[in-house]
């Protein structure tokens, strides 16, 4: 009886499962930013996206549900990026101590704020950057992202604060200039 | 969340890849698709029946080589066994002789 109940229960996860097509579809903006956000080269971080979900389609057969594609395929992508970062030693152009401090005078607009905080979490250490990635990005709590990098959830709120720390120093004078310092 | 991580949040937003993205994924696991069955069905059935004729082979050889091994041996062991009676009988007979001459000698 217990053989028939787990297995009508896997029948019922496999069919929560969506085609390939329909899951690269879904996944494709999540999974393309995170390259994005690490190697900060549309080429690269297509053909890293693209590698993610070939490999997801080698593993097709055991995804047991549409939550576990998504956790597979963060995790996958997060892992290969900083693998890539790694390996072809793509660094930031600049790190964060190379970046200027926007003034207030210089009245920059949000979307060059946008873009300037952009750059300063590519400049992040791999891990502390696939944290605030995860974490702003994808919405993620610190219990989720400690499950998906195989961190400590006490290490991912340290990775985490501490990104934010450095991020929110260079930002300072700007955000201090537009009253938008939290 | 503060102002500073809603900003965050608006800079890291999801951002979409190139319009043929999904297209050109789908393509290549088509690829890949074709690319496995030639891979592993023709290439596969030529394998199966070299590795098979290969085995064959070695069986075959192994038997053989056995057989000559044994033969190589067998002759071996013949030789030295004639040998062997050759030099048993050349002593023998010298020991004969021996014996005779003394005993002829004491007849004498």
């Amino acid at each position: 009886m217990a053989a028939i109940l787990t297995s009508r229960a896997t029948a019922e996860e496999r069919t929560s499962i969506p085609s390939f097509a329909s899951a690269v579809e879904t996944h494709k903006a999540m999974v393309y930013s995170i390259a994005w956000h690490f190697l900060r080269d549309r080429p690269l971080a297509e053909e890293l996206a693209q590698d993610v979900f070939l490999e997801l389609h080698r593993h097709w057969k055991s995804m047991k549900s549409a939550e576990h594609i998504l956790f597979w395929l963060r995790r996958t992508a997060v892992n290969r990026a900083i693998d890539r970062v790694r390996n072809r030693k793509i660094r930031a152009e600049t790190s964060l101590e190379e970046i200027s401090e926007p003034t207030v005078l210089e009245q920059i607009h949000d979307t060059y704020l946008s873009a300037y905080l952009e750059r300063m979490v590519a400049s992040l250490p791999e891990k502390q950057r696939a944290a605030i990635v995860l974490r702003y990005q994808e919405d993620m709590e610190p219990e989720e992202i400690a499950g998906l990098l195989k961190m400590n959830v006490s290490t991912v709120k340290t990775q985490v604060a501490r990104g934010l720390e450095l991020l929110r120093s260079k930002t300072a004078h700007r955000l201090r200039g537009e009253g938008k310092l939290g | 969340m503060t102002p500073f991580e809603a900003e965050l949040k608006r800079a890291l937003a999801r951002r979409e890849p190139s319009e043929d993205f999904s297209a050109r994924v789908l393509a290549r696991t088509q690829e890949k698709k074709v690319g496995q069955t030639i891979a592993f069905r023709l290439p596969g059935r030529l394998l199966t029946w070299a590795l098979a004729a290969a085995l064959l082979l070695a069986l075959g050889g192994g038997v053989a080589y056995q057989r000559h091994e044994r033969a190589v041996r067998g002759q071996t062991a013949k030789r030295q066994l004639l040998l062997a009676m050759q030099i048993a009988g050349s002593k023998l007979h010298y020991a004969r002789q021996q014996v005779m001459q003394v005993e002829g000698m004491e007849i004498e």
